[in-house]
């Protein structure tokens, strides 16, 4: 169970998402991580394509949402998916900021249709020596 | 769950308790109620139960499930003085909703060409995960997209004028494209005129039962006809303004005192900036919704068109009706203005209401409801009885089986090839996600239209059986 990354877990219409890392980066960089894997193999991804994101957020939670969301707004609105991810959260955890390598997909064949990252179920919580975190993507 | 009531054959009740404003009521009978038991949907009606200037009850239609912040199959009616409006009351996928096309043809018409047809949608149609339009817009069009919905896709040719009349609010409601966030409109823009993918899809039916005559023939509906369902909504577009108004709204229901159970609740009252701006918002991605339909619909007409060598004029395909089932409206009811959330839920309209086409004053708006694709799907009609839920009804089967749960248990090129033995024709990008949507992942169709009949919510006018189907 320590050296696992991720899990899903299932809810009704939906999909849950369970993510352990040993620091707070790690957590933002794994949970990007498992979404990006929900839609396509990570290895068909290349890198051709670096970009620097700042995100911004009211509390750790909606950092990690607007964070999400920023993966999914560059995926409609320039085709690109990432399959690396370096994140450095600021030191109130309100904001963060991220190099992200990665390509354009092509053709309409990924794997699942994600809308959105919900607060439904979310959680992020420190247990002893590492970071846990839930939460459940509309799709 | 001791405290679920049963208070007719097939209404339960969640009394008021805590924070609760109003009592929960829940449409279903024993079977469907057992199924809501499983997941939080009664949790999730308590919740929404304890929302600002709720009035009556926090419904929950039959095919009711387990959603975020409302459950699918939610309905609310605020009244406008203390109520709130709450994104999550609306959901993601603002005015996802249901069209469906009638025609001239028959089934013997379409039998030996069922694949041809089916292939030449799914290809006039763009669909599947991450699909883009094939019509590149400026940023001036979207926002007139925005402003007026459906109209513009009618101005710009798809469509004809009279399509206007058989969709609710006329294809448009009053959208502001300032309150849409760039992010939005980055995200809509490649995907105007697209299916998507997930539930939404787009199938050939045949009438196979028609349960009231009268009613039908209004409609213009009979036994044998063939007709076509388009099932999609606002596409990212519609994704990103829910998710800028919750993040919105976040500091807006502190700064109100809003007390909410749920964090996928938040909220700001009716009146307020927050809450002028995001109906502005939401009426902009359901204005998107109406145009994206109306386009898959001119494509549709295309493609049956040429394969037909007809006018899609001459092969009738006009519009049954467009009804959306994620949205939120201000409505009157008794007298009284409110503000109605649909999540999962579809309008349902008596005789009378000024809200109707002209030729269905007499009668009740048509209500549609897409079952999955290898069971059948159905056309209703509101009726007066429906006030008791705000004039709300079911929006489709509601899933039983998580999608995750589904691709273990089938794989897409089984269910393709055991609904090709039942005469059903399946094209789609993906065979996941045909595993994802196989039949018995949904509730039993039948038994959620007869309970909405038995209820009261709206009344059965004809069943139609899938015979091919586009998905993404």
């Amino acid at each position: 169970m320590n050296s696992k990354k991720y899990e899903y877990f299932d809810v009704t219409a939906d999909i849950g998402i369970r993510v352990w890392a040993t620091n707070i980066n790690e957590i933002f960089e794994n949970a990007a991580m498992v979404v990006t894997s929900l839609m396509i193999d990570s290895s068909e991804i290349g890198n051709t394509v670096v970009k620097e994101l700042y995100i911004e957020g009211n509390d750790t939670a909606s950092l990690l949402i607007n964070w999400i969301t920023e993966l999914l707004i560059v995926r409609d609105s320039e085709g690109i998916l990432f399959s690396s991810f370096k994140v450095k959260v600021s030191k109130n955890k309100k904001s963060l900021q991220a190099k992200c390598q990665g390509d354009y997909f092509k053709g309409n064949n990924l794997e699942m249709d994600i809308k959105a990252i919900t607060y439904s179920l979310f959680k992020l919580e420190k247990l002893n020596t590492k970071y846990y975190l839930q939460f459940v993507l509309d799709i | 769950m001791s405290d679920l009531k049963k208070v007719s054959e097939f209404v339960y009740e969640i009394e008021k308790k805590g924070e609760m404003k109003v009592p929960a009521r829940l449409y279903a009978d024993d079977k469907l109620i057992t199924k809501m038991k499983e997941d939080l949907t009664m949790k999730q009606a308590e919740n929404v139960a304890c929302l600002s200037g709720i009035e009556g009850y926090s419904f929950v239609m039959p095919d009711g499930h387990q959603g975020y912040g409302f459950p699918i199959g939610g309905v609310a009616a605020m009244e406008l003085e203390n109520g709130i409006i709450s994104p999550g009351g609306v959901g993601y996928d603002i005015n996802c909703g249901v069209r469906l096309l009638k025609s001239n043809l028959v089934h013997d018409d379409v039998l030996d060409k069922r694949k041809e047809i089916i292939d030449s949608i799914f290809k006039n149609v763009p669909s599947g995960l991450g699909s883009q339009g094939k019509i590149r817009l400026s940023r001036n069009d979207l926002d007139e997209v925005l402003m007026v919905g459906a109209k513009w896709a009618v101005e710009e040719d798809y469509g004809w004028k009279e399509d206007l009349k058989f969709i609710e609010s006329e294809g448009s409601m009053e959208g502001d494209p300032t309150k849409v966030s760039n992010n939005a409109k980055k995200r809509g823009m490649p995907q105007l005129g697209s299916l998507g993918s997930g539930n939404h899809f787009l199938e050939m039916q045949v009438i196979d039962k028609i349960y009231d005559e009268k009613t039908s023939e209004v409609f213009g509906l009979r036994e044998g006809q063939i007709c076509f369902m388009i099932h999609t909504g606002s596409r990212g577009c519609g994704h990103q303004i829910c998710s800028d108004y919750i993040q919105t709204m976040e500091g807006a229901h502190k700064r109100y005192n809003l007390k909410i159970p749920d964090r996928e609740l938040v909220c700001a009252p009716i009146n307020s900036k927050e809450g002028e701006d995001y109906f502005k918002a939401m009426s902009a991605a359901a204005n998107f919704a109406w145009a994206n339909r109306q386009m898959i619909t001119h494509w549709v007409r295309e493609s049956i068109s040429k394969i037909f060598r007809e006018d899609s004029e001459d092969l009738g395909l006009d519009i049954l009706y467009d009804v959306a089932h994620n949205i939120a409206k201000f409505e009157k009811h008794n007298g009284k203005k409110y503000c109605v959330h649909r999540k999962g839920a579809t309008r349902a309209f008596w005789k009378g209401r000024n809200e109707l086409p002209k030729d269905y004053q007499d009668f009740g708006q048509p209500v549609i409801v897409p079952g999955d694709m290898g069971t059948a799907s159905y056309v209703m009609c509101g009726v007066k009885s429906s006030s008791q839920t705000f004039g709300s009804t079911c929006h489709g089967s509601g899933r039983v089986l998580s999608r995750s749960a589904a691709t273990k248990r089938y794989r897409g090129e089984d269910i393709i090839k055991k609904l090709e033995k039942e005469n059903i024709y399946v094209k789609a990008a993906s065979p996941k996600v045909v595993a994802e949507e196989a039949p018995d992942v949904y509730k039993d169709i039948h038994n959620v239209v007869d309970v909405c009949n038995n209820a009261g919510l709206a009344k059965k006018v004809a069943k139609l059986r899938p015979i091919g189907v586009a998905k993404g």
